[in-house]
C-alpha cells in the first residue's frame, strides 16, 4: 500500500495496464521491486554527484555570500562580493577578457577539432582507430611541460624567431609571439584540441553514410549536404565540445600566467591570487560563480541558437 | 530470347539504338546501360551489363546476394562510378554526374530517413532543397502522403515510426521531387511477410497511377512475379535474361534462371536423336521426348528442366493419358501444403522428382506407391548444361 501512496499515477498506470486479475497486492509488489531496482540503479550515480560535485559547490556559494574578518570567514550574510565582481570596472574588464580568450579559445579548438574528427570519419576511415589513439594520448601528456614547449616554440629566442633570423626575414625577433592575448588563445587551443576531437567524432560515428547518400539523392551538393544533414546530426557533439573547451578555457590559471602577458590574463588567475594570497574566500568564491554564470549563460544561448539554426 | 549469342545479356526489345548516342528524345529509353564494368579491388562485381528500361515500366532485377544488383543500382544512382561503360537515362548521358544531377531517386534499403526532421520535414527536404514555395511544398506533401496512404504522422520524428510507415515515407520522400526514375534497393526486404505482401500490391498501385519508370532490386524470385512487367535476372555480375514473368518463368534461357524463378526438376542427359518433330533425351531415368526450343542444343549434353506442376501422377493399370513422357518410380514423401500436395518420386536410382498436385490428383496416392511420372514434350524445356557456353 506504501508504494501507491508515495507515487499513486505511474504505479498505478503501470498496474492497471499489466492487470492479470485482481490481485493488488502482488501488482503493488511488482511496482516497489520496481521503484527499488531503479533506486540501485541511479542510487550511486546520484550519491556520486552529491558528495563530490554538488558539496563543494554548496560550501563555496555559502562561502561567497558571507564575509571575511581578520582573515577568518564569519557568516554574516551579505552580496557585497558579487556587487563588487560586477561593478569594479577592472573585474568587468577582466571577465570580459576572460570571455573573449575562452571563446577564442574554444572556437579555435572546437573548429579544429571538427575538422580532424570529420577527415577522420569520412576522408581516412582506414586510419581512424590509430590517429584517435594518438590524439588521446596528446591528452594525456604534460600540461605544464607543454606550455614551456611553447614558450621556446614562441620565445624572443624560440625555434621560430631563430629560424626567420636565420633566414635573414627578420633581424629582431618577433615579440607578439608571446605574451600576449592571441598566444594565449592559441596555447589553450593546443590542450583543449585533443578534448574537443571525441564528441565531435562520436556525434559523426552517428551520421549514417546512407543519409549522406539520400541528401546527395534528394538534391542536396556537398556543401548544401553538410549544412542541412551532417552538421545538424553532428550538433549535439559539436555543441559539447565546443562548450567543454569553452568551460576548460574560461576555468583556465596556467596558460594565462605563463604566455597571456597583459592584455592575456583571466580571471581564474585573480581567483588563484584572491584565494591564496588574500585569503579573500568569499570574494574568490563570488567571482568564481560570476563567472561560471555567465559562461553557463553564453552556453546556453549558444544552444538554443545552434539548435535553430542546425535543423 | 537469344541465348546462343556471345555474352548474353538482357534481351533489348523493341529498340536497338545503341546507348549513349540516343538525343535526349520523347523516344528514348528510361534507362540505357551499355557494357558497364565495375570491380572491387580484384573483384568483378558488374562483368559487362547492359539494359534498356522502357519508360513506366516496373522491372525487377532479380538474382542471388552479391550478384551485384545493388552495385548497378548504384551506378544508376550516381553512388558509385564504374570502370566502363556508359549510363543514360532519358537520352542523356550521366556518368560525369553527381547523383543530386541525376533525375532518378532512390529509396534505400535501411530507409535512410533523416533522424533530426519530422516525417513533414523528411517528405519536404527535397521540395526545400529546389527551393520550391512553402504552400506549394505542404500541398504536395500532402499529395505524397495520401498516395502513400499514411497520414496523421506528419509532426512525427522520423525515429518514431514502423518499419511500414518509414517505408512509406521513404517512398513518398523519393517520388515527391517528380524523379523519372525511382529506384528501388529492396525496400520490402526489412518487412513480416504479410506487410511485405501488402506493401507489394501498394508499390503496383503507386507506380501505375504515376507512371514512374521502377526499378526494383529483389532476391525474391516470388515479389518479382508478383510485381514486374519486366524482369532482369543477375547472376555472378553479370545480366542472364530478361524479359516478362511469364516469359522467364516458362522459357527460362538457361538452368540457373530455371532453377532460381519458381522451382524446377532438372535432369541430366544427352540429345541424341529425333522422333518426328520431338528430339530425344537420354537421361539416367529413361529416353525423354522433348519438343525442341531456342535453347535445346542440336546434339550432346543438355539438361532437362520440368515444372513441378507439369508432372501428373498415374497410377498403373490406369488408362494412359496423351502425356509423351511417362516415367515409372516409387512414391517415396508426400508433403502436404494445404491447398496443394508435392510428391517425391525416385524415378531412377539418382533422380527424384517433385510433381506438384492438386489434392483431387493427389487423391488415393499414398506413399511407396508404384506411379508414372507423367508430362508432355512441351511441359519440357532443354537447356545447355551448366558452364557451356550459352
Ligand atoms: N564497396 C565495396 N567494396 C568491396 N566489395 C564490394 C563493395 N560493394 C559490393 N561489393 C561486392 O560486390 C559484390 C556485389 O555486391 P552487391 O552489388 O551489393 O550485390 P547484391 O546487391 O546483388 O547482393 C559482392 O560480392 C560484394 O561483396
Ligand atoms: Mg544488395
Amino acid at each position: 500500500m506504501s508504494v501507491t501512496e508515495a507515487r499513486p499515477g505511474a504505479t498505478a498506470a503501470r498496474g492497471g495496464r499489466r492487470g492479470q486479475g485482481p490481485g493488488g497486492r502482488r501488482r503493488l509488489g511488482a511496482g516497489g521491486r520496481r521503484a527499488l531496482a531503479l533506486g540501485l540503479q541511479v542510487g550511486p550515480a546520484t550519491a556520486f554527484v552529491a558528495f563530490f560535485l554538488l558539496a563543494p559547490l554548496v560550501v563555496f556559494f555559502l562561502y561567497s555570500l558571507w564575509r571575511v574578518r581578520d582573515y577568518e570567514i564569519v557568516a554574516e550574510w551579505n552580496l557585497d562580493a558579487y556587487k563588487q565582481a560586477l561593478t569594479d570596472d577592472s573585474y568587468r574588464r577582466l571577465l570580459w577578457n576572460t570571455i573573449k580568450i575562452a571563446g577564442g579559445a574554444s572556437l579555435l579548438s572546437a573548429g579544429l577539432a571538427f575538422a580532424f574528427a570529420h577527415t577522420l570519419r569520412f576522408k581516412l576511415r582506414r586510419w581512424q582507430e590509430p590517429l584517435l589513439f594518438a590524439v588521446v594520448i596528446a591528452m594525456f601528456s604534460g600540461y605544464l611541460v607543454r606550455v614551456y614547449a611553447w614558450r621556446t616554440l614562441l620565445g624572443d629566442s624560440g625555434i621560430v624567431n631563430s629560424a626567420l633570423r636565420g633566414l635573414g626575414i627578420t633581424s629582431e625577433p618577433l615579440s607578439f609571439l608571446l605574451f600576449n592575448r592571441g598566444a594565449a588563445i592559441v596555447v589553450l587551443a593546443n590542450f583543449l584540441i585533443p578534448l574537443a576531437v571525441l564528441p565531435v567524432y562520436a556525434a559523426l560515428q552517428n551520421v549514417r553514410d546512407a543519409e549522406i547518400e539520400a541528401a546527395r539523392d534528394l538534391g542536396c551538393g556537398s556543401w548544401g549536404t553538410f549544412w542541412r544533414v551532417t552538421a545538424p546530426l553532428a550538433w549535439p557533439g559539436i555543441f559539447f565540445s565546443w562548450a567543454l573547451a569553452f568551460l576548460a578555457a574560461a576555468g583556465d590559471y596556467v596558460v594565462p600566467q605563463l604566455v597571456g602577458g597583459a592584455n592575456g590574463t583571466m580571471v581564474g588567475v585573480v581567483i588563484t591570487d584572491t584565494f591564496q594570497t588574500d585569503y579573500n574566500f568569499p570574494r574568490g568564491a563570488a567571482l568564481a560563480f560570476t563567472t561560471l554564470l555567465v559562461s553557463l549563460t553564453i552556453i546556453g544561448i549558444v544552444r538554443f541558437v545552434g539548435g535553430k539554426v542546425l535543423r | 530470347m537469344g541465348p546462343h549469342s556471345g555474352r548474353v545479356n538482357t534481351v533489348v526489345e523493341e529498340r536497338e539504338t545503341a546507348a549513349g548516342s540516343i538525343p535526349a528524345a520523347a523516344g528514348a529509353p528510361a534507362i540505357a546501360i551499355d557494357d558497364v564494368r565495375k570491380s572491387f579491388g580484384s573483384y568483378s562485381a558488374l562483368a559487362g551489363c547492359s539494359l534498356h528500361v522502357e519508360r513506366g515500366q516496373f522491372i525487377s532485377l532479380l538474382g542471388p546476394s552479391g550478384c551485384g544488383k545493388t552495385t548497378l543500382l548504384r551506378i544508376i544512382g550516381g553512388f558509385e562510378t564504374q570502370d566502363a561503360g556508359t549510363v543514360a537515362i532519358n537520352g542523356e548521358t550521366v556518368d560525369a554526374l553527381p547523383p543530386n544531377k541525376r533525375n532518378v531517386n532512390t529509396v534505400f534499403q535501411s530507409y535512410a530517413l533523416f533522424p533530426h526532421k519530422s516525417v513533414f520535414d523528411n517528405i519536404a527536404f527535397p521540395l526545400a532543397i529546389a527551393r520550391v514555395p512553402k504552400r506549394e511544398r505542404a500541398e504536395r506533401v500532402r499529395e505524397m502522403l495520401e498516395l502513400v496512404r499514411l497520414s496523421g504522422v506528419e509532426e512525427r520524428k522520423a525515429t518514431q515510426l514502423s518499419g511500414g510507415q518509414s517505408q512509406r515515407v521513404a517512398l513518398a520522400r523519393a517520388l515527391v521531387g517528380r524523379p523519372e526514375v525511382l529506384l528501388l534497393d529492396e525496400p520490402l526486404a526489412a518487412l513480416d511477410l504479410k506487410l511485405r505482401k501488402t506493401m507489394q500490391l501498394e508499390l503496383r498501385r503507386i507506380q501505375e497511377q504515376l507512371g514512374t519508370t521502377f526499378v526494383f532490386v529483389t532476391h525474391d524470385q516470388e515479389e518479382a512475379l508478383t510485381m514486374s512487367d519486366r524482369i532482369v535476372l543477375m547472376n555472378g555480375g553479370r545480366i542472364v535474361q530478361g524479359g516478362s514473368p511469364r516469359e522467364v518463368y516458362d522459357q527460362p534461357a538457361n538452368v540457373f534462371v530455371s532453377d532460381f524463378v519458381g522451382e524446377a526438376n532438372l535432369l541430366d542427359g544427352v540429345v541424341d536423336g529425333h522422333v518426328g518433330a520431338l528430339a530425344t533425351v537420354t537421361t539416367e531415368a529413361g529416353v525423354l521426348h522433348v519438343a525442341p526450343g531456342a535453347t535445346t542444343p542440336a546434339a550432346g549434353p543438355a539438361i532437362v528442366s520440368i515444372r513441378p506442376e507439369r508432372i501428373a501422377l498415374q497410377r498403373p493399370g490406369q488408362a494412359a493419358g496423351e502425356a509423351e513422357n511417362g516415367l515409372p518410380g516409387t512414391v517415396e514423401r508426400i508433403v502436404f501444403l494445404g491447398n496443394l500436395v508435392r510428391a517425391h518420386v525416385r524415378v531412377a536410382e539418382e533422380v527424384v522428382l517433385t510433381a506438384e498436385l492438386s489434392r483431387a490428383e493427389a487423391d488415393g496416392i499414398a506413399e511407396g506407391e508404384r506411379v508414372l511420372a507423367c508430362f508432355g514434350a512441351a511441359a519440357t524445356r532443354v537447356l545447355p548444361p551448366d558452364g557451356a557456353p550459352a
